[in-house]
């Protein structure tokens, strides 16, 4: 048959057909569950790194400086170097090791160690990196995703609930390993975490590594850790959209509670062909950044009344000119 | 198997991936509970359709967003009705044994409007069918894991579909 004659009168027929099926549909008040998140987590979340912008990184010696948390140990507590390599894979540089007691810490076991090498938080949303380095064989296959006959590796749960430790439900999907930055034996870890899902806010926060569905294995065991506090540790800015709206505006990303802009962003993403929300920064040196499918540029979901997103990439927020989100320009 | 269906996505598509997860969430969850009526079924039914969005996610991010919106809710219904297949314990559809061979003679010497016409007459299956493969340039083996049955299974389905439309095309061209 002629495919092209076919296809064009399929066009014809059937797409209106499927279109007024689609339109007709109900959309039911639905809490999805948490085994569902949890698998679409695990499908959703691999921790992709984005490489850093052409933006210098800003130096965030000084704010970390200012940091209140601390880390406590899970299992062995021991101080290393922070892994500037690491670092650089989100265009974060020149954090000394001295100025915050919880850079450089970290837990192992025998087969495995990780390293906390920074937390930056805002106040909304936080941005963690870690190292996760294989100590034998065992920890080598782990990052490798050849231990779990899944093909999966690691990734970072969190959990308000320190009694919970070895609980399944309460936590939750933080991040997954960075494909391009990682060796064999050497895996980063970038973990985001919006404040607002916090009962408390601002932490405690309890955060251990695991296989993607295999919880609590042998290679995993006693990889837990906690911060103290999740504090703002990094400056941030206001800027409003013409009608007055807040955005709020960090090195690390953007935040909003007003459900009102939640719902007219996720209303421009859903009427634009693109799966993703642009973002593009514009600097006042005359310079522009775009931020479109950074890692964890959140979509705003329209039942939740928070706009929220991460660069990827750290940008000086002090040069900022402005900053558009889905079409919407704040100033 | 929802882990499994994570090593079929590209390192370079997931966040992608993920984006277009979020964008299609809901439409995948209605486009099941419609036809399960049913929370915890529409959850399951959703969750295979994304598995299989997940393995076949190069070629429908190609499409424009009308054209996945209409591939996402033919996923999850064909899903949908799969497991309430499942559920009534009805088994597989039985395989359609019409074993009429495909003619790829030329229709050019046919109106479109006249095919349009014959296309309507088909069946709202056999239609959908012809329009994920020619027009959604789905394989069989794709449409075949789409609806739950056998590559065979869905080659002789569209050997049908394509058999009656041309059938009907020749009938009122006499």
């Amino acid at each position: 048959m002629n495919n092209n004659i076919i296809n064009e009168a399929l066009r014809s027929t059937a797409e209106p057909e499927l279109d007024r099926e689609i339109s007709s549909l109900e959309y039911p008040e639905h809490s999805f569950s948490k085994e569902f998140e949890r698998k679409a987590t695990s499908l959703t979340k691999a921790g992709k790194a984005i490489r850093p912008g052409k933006r210098p990184a800003m130096l965030i010696a000084a704010v970390i400086a200012a940091a209140l948390m601390t880390v406590t140990a899970g299992a062995v507590v021991y101080k290393t170097v922070i892994h500037r390599d690491s670092l650089a894979v989100y265009g974060v540089e020149d954090v000394p090791a001295d100025t915050a007691s919880f850079i450089g810490q970290g837990t192992e076991n025998e087969h495995l160690r990780i390293t906390n090498d920074a937390m930056l938080s805002d106040g909304n949303i936080a941005y963690f990196i870690f190292t996760l380095e294989a100590k034998d064989e065992m920890g080598k296959s782990f990052l490798n995703g050849t231990l779990s006959p899944e093909g999966t590796g690691p990734v970072i749960r969190w959990s308000e609930d320190p009694t919970d430790l070895d609980g399944s439900n309460r936590w939750h999907n933080m991040g997954g390993v960075n494909e391009d930055a990682g060796t064999g034996e050497k895996q980063v870890i970038l973990g985001r975490l919006l404040l607002s899902r916090l009962e408390s806010g601002s932490g405690p926060l309890y955060v251990k590594i695991e296989d993607m569905m295999d919880i609590g294995g042998e290679v995993c065991k006693g990889m837990k850790f906690s911060f103290s506090s999740l504090s703002r540790n990094i400056p941030i800015r206001k800027m409003q959209d013409s009608d007055g709206r807040i955005l709020t505006v960090s090195p690390i990303g953007y935040f909003s509670d007003d459900p009102e802009l939640a719902e007219m962003i996720y209303g421009k993403f859903m009427s634009n062909d693109k799966s993703f929300l642009s973002v593009e920064a514009a600097f006042k040196d005359g310079s522009s950044q775009d931020l479109s499918e950074r890692n964890g540029n959140a979509v705003p979901h329209p039942d939740s009344k928070y706009t929220s997103g991460f660069f990827g990439a750290n940008i000086d927020i002090e040069q900022l000119e402005s900053i558009v989100v889905s079409g919407v320009k704040f100033r | 198997m929802f882990t499994a269906c994570n090593t079929l996505i590209d390192a370079g598509d997931r966040e992608e991936f993920e984006a277009f997860y979020k964008k299609h969430l809901r439409l995948v969850y209605a486009a099941a509970f419609s036809v399960l009526h049913d929370e915890q079924l529409s959850e399951d039914a959703a969750m295979e359709a994304f598995m299989y969005i997940a393995a076949h996610f190069g070629h429908i991010k190609a499409l424009d967003e009308a054209a996945c919106r209409r591939y996402v809710y033919l996923i999850s219904r064909s899903r949908a009705t799969d497991l309430l297949r499942k559920e009534s314990k009805a088994g597989e559809p039985a395989e359609l044994t019409d074993e009429a061979a495909l003619d790829d003679g030329s229709l050019s010497g046919y109106e479109t409007v006249h095919i349009k016409d014959c296309i309507m007459r088909l069946s709202k299956e056999e239609r959908q069918l012809l329009y994920m493969s020619i027009t959604l340039d789905m394989d069989s083996k794709a449409i075949a894991e789409l609806l739950g049955i056998s590559p065979e299974g869905a080659r002789k389905r569209l050997q049908r579909a394509r058999a009656h439309l041309r059938k009907l095309i020749e009938e009122g061209s006499e």
